[in-house]
C-alpha cells in the first residue's frame, strides 16, 4: 500500500536564492556576447557552405537564440517580490475543483484540502463533468458542494464559467482536482489583491510524484524551471499568465472579461491576455502551495503536451494582435512560440541525413576547432546559466524527454494551422504500466533513421566531417531512445495497484461504514443526508462491478 | 492494512488530509525521506559504506591491488627505445651526484629530483633501457593505488576504483610510465598531494597539511612548471576556507593548518633557489623559456584551440596519428552529450575543486606558452592528469547510477583506453614515437670501424652514444669533411622543426658532391636514416 505523495509537505523552493540571482546577474551578460560572438561569425558570409541547408541552420539557430535570449531576458533579476498579508480573515472565497473522469481516491483528498484552507470563508464546490454519483456523494460527505451541468460545453473552462454563475464569492480559487492546497494557500495569496487591478494570483505547480516515477521526476524537471526562474522572471516584468490550477482569481476581473474562453484548450492563456488587454495584471507567489501529480506514463505525458502545444501555438496569432503592453507581449509571445521548438530540433536531426545523402553541408570549410572556438562557450555557458538558473533541477532526463516530444510540437503545429479544434483530453492521474509503443514510436523512428544514417556513414568513409555527422547522428540517437525509453519500460503492476485497487475497496468499505452509521442512524431517529440514502442501492452494484 | 479516512489535526504547514493511519504514514515517510536523501546527497563515504557492509581491510584492497598489478604489467610491456630527453637524462645521471647536479645546475632547466631518482637506479641496476626506466615504471605503477586512495577519500569506494581502473590503462600514464624522465615522478606527486589536501580539508589534522607540504615540494624538486598545480592547490585551500567562513572555528583550524603547509613547503623549496638561480643564468634556460616555434608535440601548430583540445585527447586517449587526433576532435558531438548528462547532477565543492585543479595550471601553463609555445604540452601538465582521471571516475558513478551499470560503463571505458593504449604503443605515426633505437640498430648491425654518423639535430648526440657508443659522430652543424673509408650514416630527425629538412638536404648534397652515394635509405617513427658509401 503507497502513501499519497500529494499529503507530503513539498521540499522544493522555487523562490529564486539571492546568491543564483547574483550569480544570475553576471552569467546572463556573458551568455549575450557569447552569444554575439558565435552569431557573428557563424553569419558571416564566407562560413556558407550549401546556401539551402545553410539557410535552414540558420532559421533554427535564430530561433533557439531569440528563445535563448528571450529566456535569459526573463530570468535577469529584477525585484523580489514579497508575500503580503492578509487583510482580514473573513473574506469568502469559492474554490472550485473541476473533474471529469479522475477517481475518487485522487479527488477526495483534494476536496478534504480544499475544505482545510484557512484564513477565509471557503465553500468549496466540487464541478463535476463526469455526472457520477459517487463524485457528488463524496463531495457531499466531506462537506463539499457538488455542480454538474447537463452538457459538457467548453470542457474545463465551460465547467469553471457555469460554476461562476452559480456562486458569488468576490474571489475563486481553482485547482485541478489531482492538486492538494496546503492550509495556508488563501494565507499566502489574497493579500496580493490588496492591490486592485491584481485579477489572479498564481502559484507553482509541484509535482509530489516526481520521486517515485521517472517520467514524472523528468517532467517535474521541466516545470520547476517553468515555475522557478521563469515564472518569477515574468511576474517581475508584469507578464504572468495563468496556468490554470493553484491560482485565486478576482470574481470582479473574470466577469469583466466573460469568463474562461471556451473556444481554446489553453483556455488560461487566452484568459491571461484578455485580462491583460483589459488593465489587469497577474502576480506570482513563487511558494510551493499545492501538491499535484505528473503525468506518470508516456501516453499521459504526450497528451499533456500535445495540449499545451496546440493550444499556445494556436494562439500565437492572438497573442499578435493582443493589445497589451510590449514587455507583455513578447514575454507571452515567448512562452507561445517555445512549442515550435520541435522544428528546431527536426532540423538538427536533419544535419547528417542530408549529409549521407547528398554530402551537402550547411558551412564551407570549417574545422572541427574553429567551429568549436565559437560554439563551444555559447553552449557551455548557456548549460552553466541553465543549471545555476533551475539550481540543478533541470536534467538529462528532462531535456531528452522534451527533444523527444519534438513530433507532439510538428503535430500540434499543423493542428493549429488547419484550425483543428482538439478535445481537451484530461491527463490521466495513474500511470499505465503497460508499454506505450504509440506515443514512443515518434523518437524511436528518429532514432531508427539516424542511426541507419550513422552506419551509412561509416561506410562512406573516416574523413573527419564524415565521423563528425555520424556522432552528430548517434548524438541525437542517445536523446531520442533517453526520451522514448520512458515508453517501453513495463512497470511492475505491484507499484500501481495499490491506488487502483485502493480506489474501490477502499470507497466500499468507507461506503459500508457509513451506511452502517446512517442506518444506525434512521433507527434512531437522526436525520440522514439524501445522498447517503439515495447511494445505498448503487453501492451493491458498484461492489458486484468491482468484484 | 485497513485504509481509514480520518480528519487530521494539522500543524502550522500540514496539507490536512490522510489516507492512511499516522504509522505507516510516518514510516513511509520516513523511507520516501530517505531514498530523496540519498539521491540529493553525495554517495556515502567508502567508510560509512564499510561499516554498512563488514568488510576485512585485506578483501577491500584486493580488486586496487589487481588493478595495481594490470598497471605494472601494462607499464611493464615497453615497445620503444628511449628517446633524445630520455638519452638526455640517462647521459647526465652516468656522471658522478656532484657532476650531474653542477651539469643540471648549469646546463639544464629541470630541477633534480627525478635525475637523483635515476642516478640511483642506474648505480643499483645498470644502464639497461629497462634499467633507467625502472623508477619510472614503479613510481608510475604506485600512481594506481594512489588513484584508489584519493578516488576514496574525495568520493567514495566505486569512484577510487573506477579511478583506479582508468588509471591502470591510461595510455598516457603508461606512456609517461615507461620514460626515463620526471613526468611519472609527477603524476604520483601530485595525486598523493590531492589525496592529503582532501584527507586534510575534511579532518582538519595538521599531519595532512605536513604531507600535502611535502607532496608539493616534491613537485617543486621534479619540475618547475608543476609549481602551477601548486598554485591551484592553494586556490583550493583559499576557496575551502571561503566556503566555511561562517564556521570560524574551522576556518581557522583550516587556515592554521594552511599556514603551517606554506611554512614547510617554503622550507623544502628553499634550498632549490639557488640552484635555480645558476639554472635561470644558463643558456639552456633562456632558450627553453622563449622558444616560440613549436607547437604541441613539436607539430608546429601554436596554441590555437586545436592545440588545446588536441592536449586534452591526449591526457584522456593518449598519443595518436595526426589522423586519428584530428578524426577524435571531429566526435566534439560526444562532448555535447557528456555535458548534457551531467545537468542537474549538481556541483559539489570536491568536483569543483579538482576541476580548478585542472584549469588553473593548464591556464597558467596557456599563459606560459604564449611566451614559449613549445611548453604548451601536456607532459608539462602531467600534474593534472591523475585530477583529470578522477573527474572521469566521478562522471561514470555520478551519472551512471546502479553497480552492474557503473562496471559495465567502466568495462567499456577501459577497453576503449586499452586499445587507444595499443595503438599509441604499437601505431608508428604516434608522433611522440622516435625509434632511434630501430634506426640505429638496422645500420649498425654491419657498422665498420670506419664508418661515421652524421647527425642532425644537435641534441641527438646523447641517443645516438646511447644506441652507438663506439660509432664516431658528427653534428651536421660542424665539419663535414669527412674522409672516412667507411660508410657514412646520416640520421635526422624533428623534421617539423623549422630548417631541418633544409640542414639534412645539404649535408646529403655535401657527401654526393664529395663522390658518396646512398646505398641504403629508411624512414622509422620520426626519425630517417641515409647510408652512404
Amino acid at each position: 500500500m503507497t502513501v499519497d505523495s500529494r499529503l507530503e509537505r513539498s521540499r522544493w523552493v522555487a523562490r529564486v536564492t539571492p546568491a543564483r540571482r547574483r550569480q544570475l546577474r553576471w552569467l546572463i551578460p556573458l551568455n549575450v556576447l557569447l552569444a554575439g560572438w558565435y552569431f557573428g561569425w557563424l553569419l558571416q558570409p564566407q562560413r556558407i557552405g550549401n546556401p539551402y541547408v545553410y539557410a535552414l541552420l540558420v532559421v533554427a539557430e535564430l530561433f533557439n537564440l531569440v528563445q535563448a535570449l528571450g529566456y535569459w531576458w526573463t530570468m535577469h533579476p529584477r525585484a523580489i517580490r514579497l508575500p503580503v498579508e492578509v487583510p482580514r480573515r473573513d473574506i469568502k472565497v469559492d474554490v472550485f475543483i473541476p473533474t471529469y473522469n479522475e477517481p475518487l481516491d485522487i479527488v477526495e483528498p483534494t476536496i478534504r484540502a480544499a475544505m482545510s484552507l484557512r484564513s477565509a470563508d471557503v465553500e468549496v464546490w466540487v464541478l463535476d463533468d463526469g455526472h457520477r454519483p459517487e463524485m457528488e456523494w463524496s463531495a457531499r460527505r466531506l462537506g463539499a458542494r457538488y455542480i454538474s451541468r447537463p452538457t459538457n460545453e467548453g470542457a474545463k473552462a465551460g465547467n469553471i464559467n457555469y460554476a461562476v454563475e452559480r456562486t458569488t464569492a468576490p474571489f475563486i480559487a481553482v485547482f485541478d482536482c489531482d492538486h492538494v492546497p496546503y492550509p495556508r494557500f488563501l494565507e499566502m495569496t489574497l493579500g496580493h489583491f490588496n492591490t486592485p487591478t491584481v485579477a489572479y494570483v498564481q502559484t507553482p505547480q509541484y509535482y509530489s510524484n516526481a520521486e517515485s516515477n521517472g517520467l514524472a521526476g523528468a517532467a517535474w524537471s521541466q516545470q520547476a524551471l517553468f515555475f522557478g526562474p521563469i515564472c518569477q522572471g515574468k511576474d517581475s516584468s508584469d507578464a504572468i499568465f495563468c496556468c490554470g490550477t493553484n491560482f485565486v482569481m478576482r470574481r470582479t476581473a473574470l466577469e469583466d472579461v466573460g469568463g474562461f474562453p471556451t473556444k481554446s484548450i489553453t483556455e488560461d492563456f487566452l484568459l491571461s491576455i484578455e485580462l491583460a488587454e483589459r488593465g489587469w495584471s497577474g502576480v506570482y507567489e513563487p511558494e510551493v502551495l499545492a501538491n499535484g501529480l505528473a503525468p506518470e506514463d508516456l501516453s499521459s505525458y504526450v497528451n499533456q503536451q500535445r495540449r499545451w502545444a496546440t493550444g499556445c501555438i494556436a494562439s500565437i496569432p492572438r497573442v499578435l494582435r493582443s493589445r497589451t503592453r510590449l514587455s507583455h507581449k513578447v514575454s507571452t509571445l515567448l512562452s507561445a512560440t517555445y512549442f515550435l521548438s520541435g522544428w528546431a530540433i527536426l532540423v538538427n536531426m536533419l544535419w547528417p541525413v542530408v549529409w549521407v545523402l547528398t554530402d551537402a553541408l550547411p558551412l564551407a570549410a570549417v574545422s572541427a576547432d574553429r567551429f568549436l572556438l565559437h560554439f563551444a562557450p555559447y553552449f557551455a555557458a548557456s548549460l552553466v546559466t541553465l543549471g545555476v538558473a533551475s539550481d540543478g533541477r533541470y536534467t538529462w532526463n528532462a531535456y531528452s524527454l522534451a527533444c523527444s516530444s519534438f513530433a507532439v510540437q510538428i503535430s500540434s503545429t499543423f493542428a493549429a494551422l488547419r484550425r483543428k479544434e482538439r478535445a481537451f483530453v484530461v491527463t490521466p492521474k495513474h500511470g499505465d504500466t503497460g508499454l506505450h509503443l504509440r506515443a514512443a514510436a515518434p523518437p524511436l523512428i528518429a532514432a531508427v533513421i539516424l542511426a541507419a544514417t550513422a552506419v551509412a556513414g561509416i561506410a562512406k568513409g573516416r574523413s573527419p566531417a564524415n565521423i563528425n555527422n555520424v556522432t552528430f547522428a548517434l548524438l541525437h540517437v542517445t536523446v531520442m531512445v533517453a526520451g522514448a525509453r520512458y515508453g517501453l519500460r513495463v512497470r511492475s503492476r505491484q507499484r500501481a495497484t495499490p491506488a487502483s485497487v485502493l480506489r474501490l475497496n477502499d470507497a466500499m468499505e468507507r461506503a459500508d461504514q457509513i451506511l452502517e452509521r446512517s442506518d444506525a442512524a434512521t433507527s434512531t431517529g437522526t436525520v440522514v443526508p439524501a445522498v447517503f440514502l439515495d447511494r445505498r442501492s448503487a453501492i451493491p452494484e458498484e461492489r458486484s462491478r468491482a468484484s | 492494512m485497513t485504509t481509514v479516512l480520518e480528519p487530521v489535526t494539522t500543524g502550522e504547514d500540514d496539507i490536512g488530509v490522510t489516507l492512511l493511519p499516522k504509522v505507516a504514514n510516518r514510516s513511509r515517510a520516513r523511507n520516501r525521506e530517505q531514498r530523496a536523501r540519498s539521491r540529493t546527497r553525495p554517495r556515502p563515504s567508502s567508510r560509512s559504506r564499510v561499516r554498512a557492509r563488514p568488510r576485512s581491510r585485506s578483501r577491500a584492497w584486493i580488486l586496487p591491488l589487481l588493478l595495481t598489478l594490470g598497471g605494472l604489467v601494462a607499464r611493464s610491456a615497453i615497445t620503444r627505445g628511449l628517446w633524445v630527453d630520455e638519452a638526455i637524462s640517462v647521459a647526465q645521471a652516468k656522471m658522478s651526484f656532484p657532476g650531474m647536479i653542477h651539469h643540471l645546475s648549469t646546463l639544464d632547466v629541470h630541477p633534480p629530483l627525478s635525475h637523483a631518482l635515476l642516478w640511483v637506479s642506474i648505480r643499483l641496476f645498470g644502464s639497461g633501457e629497462t634499467a633507467v626506466r625502472l623508477p619510472s615504471i614503479l613510481l608510475g605503477t604506485l600512481m594506481v593505488p594512489a588513484m584508489y586512495l584519493a578516488g576514496r577519500e574525495i568520493y567514495d569506494r566505486r569512484t577510487g576504483l573506477v579511478a583506479a581502473a582508468v588509471g591502470a590503462v591510461a595510455p598516457v600514464a603508461v606512456w609517461y610510465s615507461q620514460e626515463a624522465r620526471m613526468y611519472a615522478v609527477l603524476m604520483l606527486l601530485s595525486i598523493l598531494g590531492v589525496w592529503a589536501q582532501f584527507r586534510f580539508l575534511r579532518s582538519g589534522a595538521k599531519r595532512y597539511a605536513l604531507l600535502l607540504a611535502l607532496f608539493q615540494a616534491g613537485i617543486a624538486w621534479t619540475m618547475y612548471l608543476g609549481a602551477f598545480f601548486v598554485i591551484a592547490q592553494q586556490v583550493v585551500m583559499l576557496l575551502a576556507c571561503v566556503q566555511r567562513r561562517k564556521d570560524r572555528p574551522e576556518v581557522w583550524r583550516l587556515f592554521s593548518g594552511w599556514v603551517v603547509s606554506i611554512a614547510l613547503l617554503v622550507v623544502l623549496v628553499a634550498p632549490l633557489v639557488p640552484y635555480v638561480w645558476t639554472q635561470a643564468h644558463g643558456p639552456n634556460y633562456t632558450q627553453f623559456a622563449n622558444t616560440n616555434t613549436a607547437g604541441t608535440g613539436g607539430e608546429g601548430l601554436g596554441i590555437g584551440l586545436y592545440t588545446i583540445i588536441t592536449n586534452g585527447v591526449w591526457a584522456i586517449l593518449g598519443y595518436h596519428s595526426t589522423r586519428a587526433i584530428t578524426s577524435i576532435v571531429a566526435m566534439w558531438p560526444v562532448g555535447v552529450l557528456a555535458a548534457l548528462l551531467l545537468l542537474g547532477r549538481g556541483r559539489s565543492f570536491r568536483t569543483m575543486a579538482l576541476v580548478a585543479l585542472v584549469l588553473i595550471p593548464g591556464a597558467l601553463l596557456y599563459l606560459q606558452g604564449l611566451r614559449s609555445a613549445e611548453t604548451f604540452t601536456l607532459r608539462y601538465l602531467s600534474a593534472v592528469v591523475p585530477v583529470l582521471f578522477l573527474l572521469v571516475a566521478r562522471l561514470i558513478t555520478r551519472v551512471v547510477w546502479s553497480d552492474v551499470a557503473t562496471w559495465l560503463v567502466t568495462g567499456a571505458l577501459i577497453v576503449g583506453l586499452s586499445f587507444a593504449l595499443v595503438d599509441q604503443q604499437l601505431n608508428g605515426e604516434n608522433p611522440r614515437r622516435y625509434d632511434f633505437r630501430e634506426a640505429l640498430h638496422a645500420v649498425t648491425l654491419e657498422a665498420g670501424p670506419d664508418d661515421v654518423i652524421v647527425y642532425a639535430p644537435t641534441y641527438l648526440r646523447d641517443v645516438i652514444t646511447y644506441y652507438a657508443p663506439d660509432i664516431p659522430k658528427v653534428d651536421a652543424t660542424g665539419d663535414l669533411e669527412i674522409d672516412t673509408p667507411g660508410r657514412v650514416i646520416v640520421l635526422g630527425s624533428f623534421f617539423e622543426v623549422d630548417g631541418m629538412y633544409e640542414q639534412i638536404g645539404t649535408v646529403l648534397a655535401h657527401l654526393r658532391q664529395n663522390g658518396r652515394t646512398i646505398i641504403y635509405k629508411a624512414r622509422y617513427s620520426n626519425v630517417r636514416v641515409w647510408v652512404l658509401r
